[in-house]
């Protein structure tokens, strides 16, 4: 109550609904009951439970998620009140002790800030702070934001608020298909492994710094099988995977593409271990 | 006979320039690239595609050669539907804009290798060059095409600059 004469608690009104990510996220054992938590506090005040009428919605998705960051979502990098570009996560990982998100360098750079989300998206989106750019290893297109990071990917539409696990990483192999979960596109698979190989960047598109022609190393070229679009533009810093039972294989990082879509280039995990020490944050 | 005819598309915020030719005998490549009918004016939206994604291209001038001005249309990086709004339109005219398109014509229409563009979404441009007999619409992406030629690199900070030189 506002004057302080007493605490009304509403609880949602089925444990088993559907609960919003952030929440999901939480480790089981740091779930207590209201009654718990109460008596824990040991509240002095009268004390009204009851429970809530409509079910939870879901409040992640790629446009709208909150810390500890799934892969998969839409950040932006800012310096100041200066927009700089628009990309995806990649995943959460460990390095260091602790957690970060791992995505890729050409979308930003040492001073930016990362923010979750759509800057004036209006309904159906958040905007919120994640934490600034550590490092930015340019020449592999890779970066860490410094910010926590978990062990969910968004799996589905670029709308979508469904996630996959994280269970485990491996190299890249030729021939091996694998998918893609960039926040432009969504989720696509049928992506053949072909080979590693440099690659200029062309002028066409400089990176956040208004950097060309320099040489990104030992990138991995994969394309569509049967035709069509394996990655867009927006898609650039999302998770690279393969399915690992009901979960996902972390592959790398998507770095971007050819002009007809179909050909998708992405940095692989081998650079990762190799440039930070960093492993896929696992349940 | 030669016919030249452009037809403008306009759906759902993507603007699409479709261009037909007849003709009796000649090649294609030593044809003045034709113009769309109407006054010079920068789309209202862009889309983000990595555009072009052509398995051919026209040869000779990717542009005609004089015209009288040059927009820039600037559209902001989109939100959440792959559309943007034009926020900034700017003018160059005479010797400036001509210069731009010879920056253009400039442009190899072979790089040899196929070329490797980043995946963030930044900024977005579109240039419209304003002639006597109409316009032409060329959007900078992965490359850039104007009526079936494609040129597959441009650097698209010199481009920006001629809007900017002063």
């Amino acid at each position: 109550m506002y004057d302080g004469s007493g605490l009304k608690v509403e609880k949602k009104p089925n444990f088993t609904a559907r609960v919003p990510v952030g929440l999901a996220n939480a480790p089981r054992e740091r779930v207590a009951t209201a009654e718990k938590i109460l008596a824990d506090a040991d509240v002095r005040v009268p004390v009204e439970i009851s429970i809530a009428e409509d079910p939870f919605v879901l409040l992640a998705s790629r446009l709208d998620d909150n810390a500890p960051w799934n892969g998969g979502g839409r950040w932006e990098a800012w310096r100041g009140t200066e927009h700089r570009s628009t990309c995806s996560t990649g995943f959460g990982v460990n390095a260091s002790g602790r957690t970060w998100i791992l995505s890729a360098a050409h979308c930003a750079s040492l001073g930016d800030i990362a923010y979750q989300g759509v800057f004036g998206g209006g309904s159906g989106t958040g905007f919120s702070q994640m934490g600034p750019i550590n490092s930015d290893q340019w020449a592999y297109d890779l970066l860490l934001i410094d910010t926590p990071g978990w062990y969910l990917i968004f799996d589905g539409s670029p709308t979508t608020s469904n996630t996959k696990r994280v269970y485990s990483w491996g190299y890249w192999a030729t021939n091996e298909l694998v998918c893609q979960s960039g926040m432009r596109s969504g989720v696509v698979c049928g992506i053949r492994q072909e080979y590693s190989e440099d690659v200029r960047v062309s002028c066409n598109t400089p990176d956040s710094d208004g950097d060309c022609d320099y040489v990104l190393r030992e990138m991995i070229h994969s394309f569509k099988d049967g035709g069509g679009i394996a990655a867009r533009s927006g898609d650039s810093g999302g998770p690279v995977f393969t399915l690992d039972g009901n979960g996902v294989r972390a592959k790398g990082i998507v770095s971007g593409g050819s002009a007809s879509g179909n050909k998708m280039v992405f940095q692989d995990w081998h650079d990762v271990i190799r440039l930070f020490g960093a492993y896929p944050r696992t349940p | 006979m030669r016919l030249a005819a452009t037809v403008g598309l306009s759906a759902a915020g993507l603007v699409a320039v479709a261009t037909f030719w007849a003709q009796d005998g000649g090649d294609a490549a030593e044809l003045p690239p034709p113009v769309t009918a109407g006054p010079a004016h920068c789309p209202p939206t862009r889309d983000v595609s990595w555009r072009p994604a052509l398995s051919s291209t026209r040869g000779g001038d990717l542009l005609p050669l004089a015209p009288r001005r040059a927009l820039l249309c600037v559209y902001p990086a989109p939100g959440v539907d792959a559309v943007s709004q034009l926020s900034e339109t700017h003018v160059i005219e005479g010797a400036t804009a001509r210069e731009a398109v010879a920056y253009l014509n400039s442009l190899p229409s072979d790089t040899g290798d196929e070329v490797f563009c980043f995946g963030a979404e930044t900024a977005m441009y579109t240039t419209v060059f304003d002639y006597a007999e109409g316009h032409a619409s060329v959007s900078i992406g992965c490359g850039v095409e104007y009526a079936g030629g494609v040129r597959p690199e441009v650097n698209i900070k010199k481009l920006v600059r001629y809007w900017f030189a002063e």
